[in-house]
């Protein structure tokens, strides 16, 4: 009989539904507790939970362009689930990305989740907008609004998709004028993927702001790319490594990268690229005055001539740095440079500068950069630079050795001036730096010329002679030949006298034990009795 | 002149099996050179590693003996090892072939390195089983693994929803 109550009404079958129901419910709870209890039984169980976070975070780097391909080891078992939905710091990098072939990067569920998973962790942020998404930005304005906890952010925006006083993008500018305390790297791009200039389009806000609000003490890399705004805000005292790059007319002002170089003591690496927008001028900063990036062990520069003898004029690199310097268009000197391949100007280092003053009181600040191109098996002396641009952008060269010559005596019948000269100079100033070179015809016939033409060669003369006392055997060697052809030479020299005294020192100077010892004492001989039988003459 | 003789160190496993070791050997493990730098006289009774079995152990020394003389990490360099982790899960050709044994050995030197602070052995074998698991769908891991599906229905539509993200834009 229908048992009755209030309005409802309950047959037999469904009370023997119910209890069926509760049976299946409890039965299903009991095979999940045995499950459990099983799974327990599998070697990798016996892993504590810091291990499996471990072997989780590996999953996860090793998953890179998906970002959340790691997150089936969410969907294998319950003890799995629990510990990883637990543990904030796997759920620490937030992607968004609808670009091909990873869907789920570009999915705004799994983006929020992900954000709500990782609990109060400091923060890895990656987005980039591809072609297919939408302009909304809200969900980077909801992951943003997490700066004060975001370790790494990295922004890639298409820039045609809005116009400059857009409303995105004042919101955007607003929100990264938030103080970012935590923040270590930094990374904005303003892709360009259109060519030519009706399809050039970068992203700039309508004014400059103050970056992070002027909080953001942890920085210790910047990445911009078509930077939207100056660099004002951002600091360099945790600095290490700095990249700027740029076309067309920059935001990013000198004074600005001036005053954020001053403070970045720690600076190891450097790459510009057409990095700050320049009108010209000619700072020429004494080098002690110039900003000094002392920890600095490498840089990569990419400017135009002009903009390149600004930057290192005011900017001193140190000369432990390895530097790699790409001129892209140097004016007058267009010719030459067409003449050497590019890596020629790869891998180089300054090895000294120099202040002459020349005939009509101005005065020439060169820079002597020799380069070690690891690519290539001949090494090469590089770049005079002529630092002052009020003196003629006279010598601009990098040669492999071998050319040297030749080059340098065709530049000579072409009646060199003064700065050409030096620059020969300056060369074996670098001289000390390089070793199995077979220079010795080349030097010995530039020293003649050069002495014929009165020009005091000494102080080249003597760096030149000092190389006996170091480098290879062989290159020894082949410096004493040199110097020993200068001395059979003599007659040329309007100081023989000073040659012979140059000569007497180094030679002397030289150490007994040495296996050339026989050469450098007949040597030593025949330029004694230069003095003997020739003092008269002289 | 003969080298000057290596210092050779007892230790006993949980199954009492003993293995006399190089010193410099044994200083893989943070967890012995710390009780070996706070022994100041020589002493003979054997170190007990009551959590180790003796055929582990004689795999973890067979690591120890390949990699000995290599600096260990610093806390400067855990910093940069950390660093590189994010890079490369990349193992050596010789760590490789080491690691190739059975799943439950696999976990016995994982618990091992753990428990005697052996931090590149511990990488390893975390490594391996991350390479073991990358690429796979749950249920190619629970297969790999021996492990069933203990999912709530709850959590099963969860799971599901979370598979979706893949379709959501």
């Amino acid at each position: 009989m229908p048992w009755h109550a209030g309005t409802f009404t309950l047959t037999l079958q469904d009370v023997e539904r119910y209890l069926l129901d509760k049976e299946i419910t409890e039965l299903d709870e009991k095979l999940q507790i045995l499950r459990a209890k099983r799974n327990r039984l599998s070697p990798i169980s016996s892993l504590p939970p810091e291990l499996l976070t471990r072997i989780f975070s590996f999953v996860q780097r090793q998953t890179y362009w998906d970002a959340y391909e790691w997150t089936a080891v969410t969907h294998v078992c319950q003890d799995w689930r629990i510990h990883a939905l637990g543990t904030a710091t796997l759920w620490r990098r937030i992607v968004h990305d609808s670009s091909y072939p990873r869907p789920r990067n570009g999915s705004q569920p799994a983006a929020l989740t992900i954000l709500q998973r990782s609990g109060k962790c400091k923060l890895d942020v990656d987005v980039y907008q591809s072609y297919t998404l939408p302009r909304d930005l809200t969900l980077l304005f909801t992951i943003l609004a997490e700066l004060p906890r975001i370790k790494t952010l990295r922004l890639s925006l298409r820039p045609e998709s809005y116009c400059m006083d857009s409303p995105e993008l004042q919101k955007l500018a607003l929100i990264l004028c938030n103080p970012a305390p935590v923040l270590e790297e930094f990374r904005f791009s303003s892709l360009i993927l259109t060519s030519g200039e009706e399809g050039m389009h970068r992203l700039g806000f309508d004014n400059d702001l103050v970056w992070f609000n002027g909080v953001s003490p942890q920085l210790r890399s910047i990445i911009l790319s078509f930077s939207p705004s100056d660099l004002v805000g951002l600091h360099g005292q945790n600095l290490t490594n700095l990249e700027l790059r740029n076309t067309g007319q920059s935001r990013v002002s000198f004074s600005a990268l001036l005053d954020l170089l001053s403070e970045a003591k720690g600076l190891k690496t450097i790459s510009l690229d057409h990095a700050f927008s320049f009108e010209g001028g000619t700072p020429i900063q004494p080098i002690s005055s110039r900003v000094s990036l002392g920890a600095l062990s490498s840089s990569d520069l990419s400017f135009d001539l002009p903009e390149l003898v600004y930057f290192l004029t005011t900017i001193a690199v140190p000369s432990t740095s390895q530097t790699t310097l790409r001129i892209t268009s140097i004016g007058e000197l267009h010719e030459l440079l067409e003449a050497l391949s590019d890596h020629f100007l790869d891998a180089m280092r300054p090895v000294s500068s120099m202040t002459y003053c020349l005939e009509d009181g101005s005065r020439l600040d060169l820079e002597l950069r020799a380069a070690f191109p690891t690519h290539s098996s001949e090494p090469y002396i590089s770049i005079l630079f002529p630092l002052d641009t009020h003196a003629p952008l006279s010598g601009l060269n990098a040669l492999p050795l071998s050319q040297m010559h030749t080059l340098l005596l065709a530049r000579h019948d072409d009646n060199i001036e003064l700065p050409e000269a030096l620059e020969v100079f300056g060369w074996c100033r670098a001289l000390d730096h390089l070793t199995n070179l077979a220079l010795e015809d080349a030097f010995v016939d530039l020293f003649i010329n050069f002495a014929q033409e009165n020009i005091d060669i000494f102080p080249a003369l003597e760096t030149f002679a000092a190389c006996l006392s170091h480098g290879e055997e062989s290159y020894r060697i082949g410096v004493l030949d040199s110097l020993y052809q200068i001395f059979e030479r003599r007659a040329s020299f309007h100081k023989p006298m000073k040659l012979r005294k140059l000569l007497l020192a180094n030679l002397g100077a030289y150490g007994a034990s040495s296996p050339i010892d026989e050469k450098i004492n007949k040597f030593r001989g025949l330029v004694s009795e230069m003095q003997v039988g020739e003092e008269n003459i002289w | 002149m003969a080298a000057p003789a290596t210092q050779q160190i007892k230790i006993r496993c949980n199954d009492e099996k003993e293995f006399t070791v190089d010193r410099d050997v044994l200083e893989r493990s943070v967890l012995i050179k710390n009780m070996l730098e706070d022994v100041t006289e020589q002493q003979d009774a054997p170190i007990p590693l009551p959590n180790v079995s003796g055929p582990v152990m004689a795999k973890v020394l067979e690591y120890c003996t390949h990699h000995r003389g290599e600096p260990l990490p610093s806390a400067d360099t855990e910093q940069s090892q950390d660093e590189t982790r994010k890079r490369t899960t990349d193992i050596s050709e010789w760590d490789q072939k080491f690691i190739t044994v059975d799943q439950e050995m696999l976990f016995e030197i994982i618990l091992a390195a753990n428990y005697l602070d052996i931090k590149s052995l511990l990488d390893v074998g975390c490594k391996t089983v991350a390479n073991m698991i990358k690429g796979k769908t749950p249920e190619e891991i629970r297969k790999l693994f021996n492990i069933v599906n203990d999912f709530t229905p709850e959590e099963e539509a969860q799971i599901k929803k979370e598979n979706e993200w893949a379709e959501d834009r």
